[in-house]
């Protein structure tokens, strides 16, 4: 399957031209969506290793519930939410196959989710967040999602949304203070 | 927040910075992708709007609470006034409106949601309250455990063809968060079997209206809550 031309239809044309069956749509549309797909994937420790195997798992997802898309509305809210319900999945396996390894011992760890893969400064950044803090910020600010999209994707309201940012940005603020000040050399500017 | 000396911008900065090693999705994995899905691809009918979804609900609740009076008698709303009838009618009317689009909301992916299921349990709840408290002033509570757990299994029972009633209207839905989805559509279904109560039950004591009957709708949404989470998780667990 060949990279398809820049084209030029919104998202939103895209997607509805998917769900007639037009195949070249459909290719139109994954290359489109799925780099801020992928970013959401890679920005989180917990699914970064697997980020190939989710974004592909995501598609299937899509595929299959795809009739779910109403026509007019905003599409990547839509995929988010998708991916956001395939992420928790993996999330709660990952948790499940860990704990029977621990239980049975004889048999060695599997590698942990959490590869750091160079993004020590990331996972450093957010390690203070709790979970849902988390989500906002890397929808907000890796995938570059607006407020209502975010609170569409996560299934919450506007007013949630803002107030987990908002908190979220006093402990980032406080966080990158520390790691200024813990850096050879650093101080708060 | 004042207090600390770092700026947004800056905190934007590090976040840009920490990403900026991300790598792209590799093209052989998009390739993939596309003729997986090229390869199944057929035309499917989009979803019908929300708005139609919330009719259809609407319209299945109030024939499972009608129905179900309609066999049992309408003794309830005739023992009320006029006025007092046509309130709690209306009050019944207006939130099941309003959860029938949040319910509809909470199963279509990347929906405006509007009120959290927690508050909206708990302010149709609280409505429900203030209406009873004002609506019946007999505070006698005689055989109160035994006619309320009639009138709380009554309630249940008549919810339960309104919850399946209602994961058919939305047979074409995809809740993401499945547990929030079913609590909320517990509600609706839990509020289905309040309204049958009121049609039908004569039991007009306050503590029997404010304890028993509004609890049909907590009860149905934890059920609906429960009944997700045990049907989501082996599935993940299995797969």
């Amino acid at each position: 399957m060949e990279q398809p031309a820049d084209v030029p239809a919104s998202t939103e044309a895209l997607m509805c031209a998917y769900q007639s069956g037009d195949a070249a749509a459909a290719t139109a549309l994954i290359y489109r969506v799925s780099p801020s797909l992928y970013r959401l994937f890679v920005a989180d420790a917990a699914s970064r290793g697997h980020a190939d195997d989710l974004l592909q798992e995501t598609w299937l997802r899509i595929h299959r519930v795809r009739r779910s898309y109403r026509p007019g509305e905003p599409v990547l809210p839509w995929a988010y939410a998708i991916a956001r319900h395939v992420r928790i999945d993996h999330y709660r396996k990952a948790r499940r196959s860990t704990a029977r390894e621990r239980s049975l011992e004889t048999m060695e760890l599997a590698e942990p989710a959490c590869e750091s893969q160079g993004f020590e400064d990331l996972d450093a950044l957010l390690a203070p967040l709790p979970a849902a803090q988390r989500e906002v910020i890397e929808m907000l600010k890796f995938a570059g999602m607006s407020l209502e999209e975010v609170a569409r994707a996560t299934s919450c309201t506007v007013g949630s949304v803002k107030q987990k940012a908002h908190r979220a940005y006093r402990r980032l603020r406080s966080r990158v203070l520390e790691l200024k000040l813990a850096s050879p050399g650093g101080g708060p500017r | 927040m004042s207090d600390i000396p770092v700026s947004e911008p800056a905190v934007d900065e590090a976040v840009s910075r920490s990403l900026q090693r991300a790598r792209g999705v590799a093209p052989a994995v998009l390739a993939g992708i596309a003729r997986s899905v090229a390869g199944d691809l057929r035309a499917v009918t989009p979803v019908a709007p929300a708005w139609l979804l919330a009719v259809r609900l609407l319209a299945a609740c109030a024939a499972v609470a009608a129905a179900g009076a309609a066999w049992a008698g309408f003794d309830g709303i005739r023992g009320l006034a006029p006025a007092e009838g046509a309130a709690l009618l209306a009050t019944l009317a207006i939130l099941a409106i309003v959860m029938a689009r949040e319910c509809v909301a909470r199963w279509i992916p990347g929906s405006r949601v509007r009120l959290g299921s927690g508050a909206l349990l708990a302010g149709s709840c609280g409505i429900l309250g203030v209406l009873f408290a004002l609506l019946f002033r007999d505070h006698h509570a005689e055989h109160f455990v035994t006619t309320g757990l009639g009138c709380l299994e009554q309630g249940v029972l008549h919810a339960i063809p309104a919850a399946l009633l209602g994961a058919f209207i939305l047979r074409d839905g995809f809740a993401t968060r499945p547990a929030t989805a079913a609590l909320a559509g517990g509600a609706l279904a839990g509020l289905t079997g309040i309204a049958f109560l009121e049609l039908h039950c004569v039991n007009f004591e306050a503590p029997h209206q404010l304890i028993w009957h509004i609890a049909v709708m907590p009860v149905c949404a934890a059920l609906g809550a429960l009944i997700a989470w045990a049907v989501t998780r082996p599935a993940s667990a299995h797969s």
